[in-house]
């Protein structure tokens, strides 16, 4: 417990920590405070009013949305396809165009799901793959505005399931795993570049602490640290919120558990990252690696930000709505939590294999030295 | 069993053509022994090898006891001062030493006790609230053998400690290193043959990975007995003297030139001297390089 908190004191005082937490409580702050002011607790009367958007499973919306998308980029001959989660546009030749027509007059034509899915899936092999039209992306299409109807069980959830505060905390997540997905990695690579620079490691190296141990409560007093900027923020927000909603019934955990189960294992993630791209490299390298990850994971998150969770690292849910779909897909996103939490796990355990390496001298950068004996 | 047996070792890094040490047989009894040998000679690879942050191609080592390959049995045994010694600049000192004395697994009823004992060994009782980066480098090597000690390890090992260190800082680290070889093997290894001079009579000169002499200081001076000459000569002829000759020490004062000097046979009009240590190590090291060219 000791060497936590040398390590946890040592880390928060840092100077690559103090701009990390303004940086990263100012951002949550400034993403989700404006929000905040949006009131939830008035239940929705008007037939006419427009309400948030929600993911359907009706079949209408999703045709509906899926053709009219691709009628104006085959109107422009310019369609949009994600090979790596990065959009690439694409424009056909004559031929091509005219096969795309065919299937977008056929597509009109059909009233069933897993037609449409098939003749859009054509559509997708004819643009090269990793398009929306593909079968497993083509439920992003599935969106519309809330009926009065919808818009009354919606706030019904809110007011009893989330309490108003887990609405705003499902926000609050969204914002937070965004930012802890890829500073945290820039702060420990930092963090760690300096540690190397003051030529700490043959020293502790030498000491007779097992790796697992000493690297364990190091990533511990990280992950601690840089949860905080996410607590302060989560803590301002839920203190918002009880001053805008005097006498409700609230969640006063809602906002805990979004930073604990659903922020948490992003930011050990990036953590884990940052400790391995280290061990790895013994430089910056792991800036560029984890960058990269986090432009992925937010462009493929960015094509459905109101409720998208499958594998991402950053599972989404921009909006204060769209709260059944939230439930409906709980173990989605349980799973997608409990996952990346292995994977921090598993990362940690591959640098904690990395620095043994070293402490022996087999390994220094990239290149593994045998033992000859 | 306080001793470090080396027996046979060698060191070959892939892609380098020269093995980083060659067939180094070598005991170390308790007491402080200097390990002399100029940058590049293979001093760290065997620190390294010592304190189990690298592996042996080739050979066996037993500290204490204990096969190197028991690098948790070994670890414990040993304290370790590396070359250009640092710690996180951010932390005190006392912390510094706390954070050490953890990994170094000592019991945390002994470890303010045993902090403060070592602080005031080394003078920084004073500093002990300071941060690292704010100590001198005098000051931070103290740190470093203190944080070395705070295991009380039967085997210190410290790698060219006192490169960098004004001559103040430098004859005060000597003087704790002699105090703590009283009760323990203190390895010293320098390029400096003044650290050895001042601290140990007991030497091994290591060359190109190879062990080239090994005993007492004495003996090392006695091999050179005979070789080293003094003379004083017009000032325009010391550069043919250079030219020829392994130049110790040179004094120019007006037109001559004083100077001692190397050299296999008796030069006339030169008178032979006892050989001091530095020479007696030139000598051997230039006996050396003249046998690999006959080879």
């Amino acid at each position: 417990m000791r060497l936590f908190w040398l390590e946890f004191k040592r880390f928060t005082t840092s100077l690559a920590f103090i701009l990390y937490t303004i940086v990263t409580a100012v951002f949550i702050l400034l993403n989700v405070w404006p929000m905040i002011g949006r009131g939830l607790a008035t239940p929705p009367t008007s037939p006419t009013a427009h309400y948030e958007l929600i993911t359907t499973t009706d079949f209408h919306p999703l045709k509906t949305n899926a053709l009219d998308q691709l009628q104006e980029a085959h109107t422009d001959n310019a369609y949009v396809t994600y090979p790596f989660g990065f959009a690439k546009r694409v424009t056909l030749n004559a031929q091509v165009q005219a096969k795309v027509g065919k299937l977008l007059n056929q597509a009109r034509r059909i009233d069933n799901r897993p037609t449409l899915a098939k003749t859009l899936g054509h559509v997708d092999q004819l643009l090269g793959g990793h398009s929306d039209y593909a079968p497993a992306t083509l439920q992003r299409f599935a969106v519309r505005p809330m009926t009065l109807a919808e818009a009354r069980q919606d706030h019904t959830l809110i007011m009893r399931k989330d309490r108003i505060t887990g609405a705003y905390a499902r926000l609050f997540a969204d914002i937070a795993g965004i930012i802890a997905a890829i500073l945290p990695t820039i702060v420990i690579i930092a963090y760690c570049y300096i540690d190397r620079r003051a030529q700490v490691m043959p020293t502790i190296q030498a000491k007779p602490m097992g790796t697992l141990k000493w690297l364990g409560t190091q990533y511990a007093a990280s992950v601690a640290g840089l949860i905080i900027p996410v607590i302060i923020a989560a803590l301002a927000l839920f203190g918002r919120v009880t001053w805008l909603y005097p006498g409700v019934a609230l969640d006063y955990l809602a906002f805990a558990k979004a930073a604990c189960f659903w922020v948490l294992p992003t930011l050990m993630v990036s953590t884990a990252v940052g400790f391995l791209s280290d061990a790895l490299f013994s430089n910056f390298t792991g800036f560029a690696l984890q960058i990269g990850w986090w432009l992925i994971v937010m462009t493929i998150g960015a094509r459905q930000v109101i409720g998208n969770y499958g594998w991402l690292l950053i599972p989404r849910h921009n909006t204060l709505h769209n709260v059944a779909y939230f439930y409906a897909h709980l173990s989605e996103l349980a799973i997608n939590r409990l996952g990346y939490t292995i994977l921090a796990i598993t990362l940690l355990i591959l640098t904690m294999l990395l620095i043994n390496l070293q402490r022996e001298g087999k390994y220094r950068g990239l290149h593994i030295r045998p033992a000859h004996h | 069993m306080n001793t470090i047996q080396i027996d046979h070792l060698s060191k070959r890094y892939r892609g380098q053509s020269r093995p980083a040490l060659n067939d180094v047989s070598l005991t170390i009894s308790a007491g402080m022994f200097g390990l002399l040998g100029k940058n590049g000679a293979g001093k760290s690879t065997l620190m390294r090898i010592l304190t189990t942050l690298d592996q042996a191609t080739t050979g066996t080592v037993q500290l204490c006891g204990i096969p190197i390959t028991q690098r948790a049995a070994v670890r414990n045994q040993v304290g370790y001062l590396p070359q250009n010694f640092g710690f996180y600049p951010n932390m005190t000192v006392r912390d510094a030493l706390t954070y050490l004395a953890i990994l170094a697994h000592v019991p945390p009823r002994s470890q303010h006790r045993r902090i403060n004992a070592l602080l005031a060994q080394v003078n920084l009782t004073d500093q002990a609230c300071t941060k690292v980066k704010a100590l001198s480098g005098g000051m931070r090597q103290r740190l470093g053998i203190a944080q070395a000690l705070v295991n009380q390890p039967k085997v210190l090992i410290v790698d060219e400690p006192t490169a960098g260190l004004d001559p103040e800082e430098r004859i005060r680290f000597r003087n704790l290193l002699t105090e703590f070889a009283q009760d323990r093997i203190v390895l010293l290894s320098t390029h400096i043959v003044s650290d050895i001079e001042a601290t140990t009579n007991r030497i091994g000169v290591l060359n190109q990975g190879r062990l080239l002499f090994t005993g007492t200081t004495a003996q090392l001076q006695a091999q050179a007995t005979g070789h080293v000459f003094t003379r004083t000569l017009p000032l325009a002829e010391l550069s043919d003297y250079k030219s020829r000759y392994e130049i110790s020490e040179q004094v120019v004062q007006g037109n001559t030139a004083h100077i001692r000097f190397l050299a296999t046979a008796g030069i006339p009009g030169a008178n032979v001297v006892a050989p001091t240590l530095e020479e007696a190590y030139l000598y051997l090291q230039s006996r050396q390089t003249r046998q690999e060219v006959r080879q």
